[in-house]
Order: structure tokens, then sequence, then C-alpha cells
């Protein structure tokens, strides 16, 4: 029996898939249609996986990220529609800001996914000049394995925490759509890969062009809690 | 005395009925005085289930959350016969007595965590590719260092529309068939030299739990990139 991957309507709009299957080199490759290509950067992070089997990317909190060209990133430049990001998260202890994922200029354009100044979950788009924000109101839990994930719909944003719909606060303004081919598309790092550095672990990234509903993401996080031990 | 953790408006709807072990006598046998008088064998026949609500000292010891069908019922003084739990009841243990109509909720939910678990482990057709440039070292088109577990690889392409005359590359194919073995090549490097016809290469490959690799090394001409793409099921 073959499921296909394509056919699991989860994967309906799915733009990027991590799944960190090669675990050597400084090369991961995205079960996405797009096929983006990211590099290893940094000291570099390094490849683990739990006992499980389950493959994770480590990252030291200073110096390490994931980095897709920009010309290769373009399909992530997310601006009036509906999008939504997800990863399998393990944060040794928030310092600052962590970043998970972005492709932005802060207050220019684009979106960000962090973990933000004041230890929230949070998804940020960017306006000339200024930035909306979404967090959760109670802080992300560090040293946990835990689904995270955040949705942008219309003007609101959703937070979720292991399938689970969290409190959120926040309404979330279109982003200025960043220039074609300008913008690198990061894991780990903010833009610009000099700060915000994410300190610990990262599984099974994603990234879709709509808003899964509160129940698919409660389905995958009952799919996949077992190779987390959640 | 503990509050009853049953409201009293369950206890007894003619599908359940509520009570408390007063006696223990041997993994499957007990009494409950509370329950007694319905007339012999009106609990019996596996048509009705003991299930312990609450474990006595409060700490969910087994056999707390356990379900198990009565094969019979004295009256008299309220004694169940039952298939045994994994730990014996004990004197103040609450039980709930379930008709299977009830009892079969419990029940399914197991079955459906059980297919659930099947289900998960459906292998999904999955895909995935990119373009590499070659560098004149042996370098890794597709990888899977560590798999999870065991996997199936179906077939790796690559094009060879970029190659000209002058170029000559190495694929390579190999397995690593234990854990923290040796990648072991199968059956021999594969040359192409020039221009290729047909341009796109299709391997076929193995299952496999432990690593699978694919490798291009240019030993001659520029470097190009080739683009390739590889199916596998996951």
């Amino acid at each position: 029996m073959t499921v296909g991957f394509d056919n699991l309507s989860i994967n309906h709009q799915l733009l990027l898939a991590l799944p960190f299957e090669e675990m050597t080199g400084t090369i991961t490759h995205d079960n996405g249609k797009p096929h983006h290509i990211l590099t290893l950067t940094g000291t570099p992070p390094t490849w683990g996986s739990l006992v499980t089997g389950q493959p994770y990317i480590s990252f030291d909190g200073a110096a390490d990220y994931l980095q897709c060209p920009a010309a290769n990133s373009d399909d992530l430049r997310f601006s009036t529609g509906d999008f939504t990001l997800l990863a399998w998260l393990y944060n040794t202890g928030p310092v600052g800001t962590d970043t998970v994922m972005c492709q932005n200029t802060v207050d220019a354009c684009g979106w960000e996914f962090d973990i933000d100044s004041t230890g929230k979950i949070a998804l940020r788009t960017n306006q000339a000049g200024a930035h909306t924000e979404i967090s959760a109101a109670a802080a992300f839990t560090s040293s946990a394995w835990q689904l995270v994930g955040v949705t942008r719909h219309a003007t609101t944003g959703q937070v979720y925490v292991n399938g689970d719909p969290a409190i959120t606060t926040g309404t979330l303004t279109d982003a200025v759509q960043c220039g074609v081919g300008a913008n690198i598309f990061f894991v780990g790092v903010q833009n610009g890969a000099a700060a915000n550095f994410w300190a610990g672990y990262m599984a099974l990234l994603r990234v879709w062009e709509r808003a899964p509903t509160a129940l698919e993401m409660k389905e995958v996080f009952n799919v996949e809690r077992h190779w987390f031990g959640v | 005395m503990l509050k009853p953790l049953i409201e009293p408006a369950l206890r007894i709807d003619g599908l359940s009925y509520y009570g408390i072990v007063t006696t223990f006598t041997n993994p499957t046998h007990f009494n409950a005085d509370d329950l007694a008088g319905f007339g012999d064998d009106f609990f019996a026949n596996n048509k009705w289930y003991v299930f312990v609500v609450r474990d006595a000292g409060g700490a969910s010891a087994a056999p707390d959350g356990e379900l198990q069908p009565i094969s019979d019922y004295t009256s008299s003084d309220g004694t169940f016969e039952h298939t045994a739990f994994t730990a014996n009841l004990a004197v103040g243990d609450e039980v709930l007595i379930l008709h299977e109509s009830i009892a079969s909720i419990i029940i399914n939910t197991g079955v459906i965590s059980n297919i659930f678990n099947l289900v998960n482990a459906i292998l999904t057709l999955t895909e995935t590719g990119g373009t590499l440039t070659t560098d004149g070292t042996v370098q890794n088109l597709y990888i899977n260092e560590t798999p999870a577990g065991v996997f199936d690889p179906k077939s790796i392409q690559i094009d060879f529309t970029a190659q000209t005359a002058s170029e000559t590359v190495v694929i390579r194919e190999s397995y690593r068939i234990k854990s923290g073995g040796n990648y072991i090549e199968k059956d021999g490097a594969v040359t192409f030299t020039g221009v290729q016809s047909p341009k796109l290469k299709n391997i076929t490959l193995e299952e496999n739990r432990f690593g699978v690799k694919v490798t291009i090394e240019k030993t001659a001409g520029a470097n190009i990139a080739y683009d390739w793409r590889v199916m596998y099921k996951i």
C-alpha cells in the first residue's frame, strides 16, 4: 500500500518540508515541490537523531543557521495571502529574540517567526518603517520538544503548541512583499545572519501558503508526537 | 469518607452501576456490598464489564483504568467473577459495572489506537531533488545517512543534458546494511563519458534501514550542473 505525499490533504499548498534525512554534509533538501536547498552555515549546525531515530539539527545559539539563496526562495515572499510556519522545536533557553525562520528586512518587508524578546512565540510581518505581530500569551517552554506553529489568516493569526490553539494576542497587517531575489530565507537566525541565533534543536520544518485548520494541526501533532516522546 | 467520584445520576441508569470493593477474594473474584441484590447472574455471561474507575490509594495504581468482562454474579453478597486484571483489586477500589454497549466504547478506543498506529506506519511515497555541480571530488547526489527506520528508496533520476563530449562522470550506489557499518558499493561504479543519449538516467534503488547514498564524481572535463530527483517511500 502506498500513500502519496501530495495526496495527503495536510500537504496541500506545502511550499517547504525539511525532514533533515541527509544526516551528514552541509546541504539539506526539501520534500516540497519547490525543492529548496538549504546550506548549513556557521560553525556549522550539527546533525543529530533522537532515540526514536528522528533526525534533527542542532544550533549553537552563536553562529549556526541554515540559509536558502534569495533567488531560490521567492515563493516564500508572503504578503497578502495566508501562510503557516510549523516546526518541532527545542530551545535550551531563549535569550532575547531567538529566530525560528524568516525572510524579511526588519520594518521594511517580509515576515519572521521567532521567540520574541519577551519569551513568547511570535509571528511578525513588516511594513514600511513598522511591523505588526501576533504572539502567544504564555511564555515558550524551554528545554522540551514541542510542535510550534504560527498561521497568518487575513488580519489575524494563531499560535499553535502541540496541535492546540494557544491564546494569541495581536493582529497582522499585510507584509510588504520583499523584492524578487532580494531576501535570503533563513532558519535559526535573523535576516543578515548576525543576530538572534537559535540555541537548541529543530526538526520537521514546514511552510504552507495557506492556513491549515485547527483539526489539521492536531492531526500533524498526533501523527508525529511519538518520534519526540511527547 | 471520600466523596464518590461518580455523580448519583450516573451510578444506576440501567447501563452502568457504581460500587466499592468490600472484599478481595482472589484475582478473579471480589465483593461489593452495595452491588448486591440484583438477582443471580444479572451481571454475567460477559455481557457486562467491570471498569476500575479509581484506585483506593488514589495513586492511579493498576488496575486503575482497566476493564475486564464479568462471567458470573452472586446476588446475595454482590460477588463478581471476572477475568483477572494486570494487578489485584483492593478493598476500597471504586468500580463501574458497565453494560457491553458502554464498555465497547472503551474497548474500541484501544482498537482505534491500534489502527491509528498501523496507519501511521504506512510508508508515504515522497520525493526530493536538486541540482548538483560537480567539482572533481566524490559528491553525494542523494544520501540518507542514518534512516529513522526501514524505508524504501525507489529510484533516482539524473539529467545529463548539460554534459558535453569532454566530460566523464562516475556514478556509485552504496548501502549500509548494518548499524554503524561501512557503505558497500552495489554493482560497481558506472562511468558515463561524453554526450549521453538518452539524457535521463534512471537508477533503481533498494529497500534500506541503515543508510544509502548515490554519489557522482567528475573524472574529466568541466564542472557541470546535474539536476536529479529521488523517489522514496518513508
